[in-house]
């Protein structure tokens, strides 16, 4: 079996530990996915290999522990402060889809906040010993951007605080998910958290934003397939008009795990994921091109082309610190850059 | 004393990390590391057992450790989980 298929099949219902045959390379490939932690779990591995790896995922379960603490901490510190927060991805999907903290490798903490709440949120954090991860930070930056990550180095914790859930380019709207949240046990703790059906749906949708370049992705949604009602997923996906998203997600666990759901007839995108997946480097535009097909309508893959050609990231902001009643001319900034560097790529190469 | 059951805290979260087990007290919030012999201790308490029953198991698996040295080492253990109240009658 060639690596990434062993890996696959270490991560599925029946792992076949005896027919490794190059560990070193499993176990490197498993660490650039993030899954070593449940590959050190998996039944029969042989002594020599839980030896190796037994120090590393022993120190990752004590980080994960340490970090759920802190969660904890961060969570009754906004409900102290009056703050609605959900926190969603990393340690709370963890609990939810593997059953403890220590499930799978989390990076940092995400939380999600009102809109109306962001700003108050964020002078609470920096309050509370975080600063701005990025240098130099545009002013502007929340203004065109969902969130922002902050850091704590004394803690050694990373937050992304979001009052969105994905750009402006796509569409999902958060008003369900606050209203439907729920709590989930953390250290004794309940930490508000999204509904296991609307965390399916917005998973499939990150992946298919950073174009299934992980396989722990898939390997979250796997253990989450089996505590959702698919129904009431399929049904949220057609609410948040992200049907093809979840359609791809449905399909590349069928693949790949044979989850037994039925594969919608969208095979350029499922070759296209597997290749990702597999480690292949794709070109800018085939990058937009596959994010323009998972969008599920016309008006969705125009919204995200005027996103993408208009909206400011964070190369256009740093050009020029604008006063903010001038904040509009970042959306003409954005294109006349993004166009000046085509021209000097085509200059250079006449 | 010997015979009596011991039972895992029901405070007491288990996260397996490969041939170890880290064990982490909810109230107390503090957190310990057992080697692949406590962990195996710690799995076979998933449901009540008495000190006996174990040293009679580990004895079991390992035939050729003298039965007392087998009994030091499991009441070491024992002390270990009850002090960090991971365990209790």
């Amino acid at each position: 079996m060639k690596t990434f298929d062993t890996l696959v099949n270490m991560m599925g219902p029946a792992p076949r530990p005896q027919e490794v045959d190059d560990w070193p390379d499993l176990i490197a490939l498993a660490r650039r996915h993030k899954l070593l932690l449940p590959l050190a779990n998996t039944p029969g591995l042989p002594p020599e290999v839980q030896a190796e790896l037994s120090s590393e995922v022993t120190m990752r379960s004590l980080s994960e522990i340490h970090r759920a603490g802190q969660l904890v901490e961060l969570v009754k510190l906004f409900q102290e402060n009056g703050i609605e927060v959900l926190s969603f991805k990393g340690l709370t999907l963890a609990q939810l889809a593997h059953g403890r903290v220590t499930g799978r490798e989390c990076i940092d903490i995400d939380l999600l906040v009102r809109p109306e709440d962001f700003q108050r949120s964020l002078i609470l954090l920096l309050g509370f010993g975080f600063q701005y991860e990025m240098e130099n930070l545009p002013r502007c930056y929340t203004k065109f951007h969902y969130g922002v990550p902050l850091c704590n180095q004394a803690k050694n914790l990373t937050i992304d605080l979001h009052y969105q859930l994905f750009s402006g380019g796509v569409h999902f709207p958060t008003e369900c998910i606050w209203e439907a949240s729920e709590a989930i046990e953390i250290q004794g703790y309940p930490v508000p958290t999204f509904r296991a059906e609307h965390l399916f749906v917005y998973l499939a949708l990150h992946g298919t934003k950073h174009y299934w370049s992980q396989l722990r992705w898939l390997y979250d949604l796997k253990a989450l397939h089996s505590r959702i009602d698919l129904a009431q997923t399929e049904l949220f996906a057609r609410v948040q008009k992200c049907e093809r998203a979840l359609g791809l997600a449905l399909g590349l666990l069928e693949q790949l795990w044979g989850t037994g759901q039925p594969i919608e007839p969208m095979p350029s995108l499922l070759g296209d994921s597997l290749s990702r997946l597999k480690g292949e480097r794709l070109s800018w535009p085939q990058y937009h091109r596959f994010q323009y097909q998972c969008q599920s309508n016309v008006q969705q893959r125009l919204k995200l082309l005027l996103y993408t050609w208009f909206t400011p990231q964070i190369h256009d902001l740093r050009l020029i610190d604008l006063p903010s009643q001038l904040w509009f001319v970042y959306y003409a900034l954005r294109p006349a850059r993004v166009l000046g560097e085509f021209l000097l790529k085509g200059l250079k190469r006449v | 004393m010997s015979s009596q059951l011991i039972q895992r805290h029901p405070e007491a979260e288990t996260h397996p990390s490969g041939e170890r087990v880290v064990l982490f007290h909810k109230g107390t919030k503090n957190s310990i590391v057992l080697n692949p012999t406590g962990t195996w201790i710690w799995e076979q308490l998933e449901t009540p057992r008495s000190r006996d029953w174990l040293v009679a198991q580990m004895a079991e698996r390992h035939p050729d450790v003298e039965k007392e040295r087998l009994a030091g080492d499991i009441d070491s253990y024992l002390q270990e989980l009850s002090q960090n109240e991971l365990i209790q009658p």
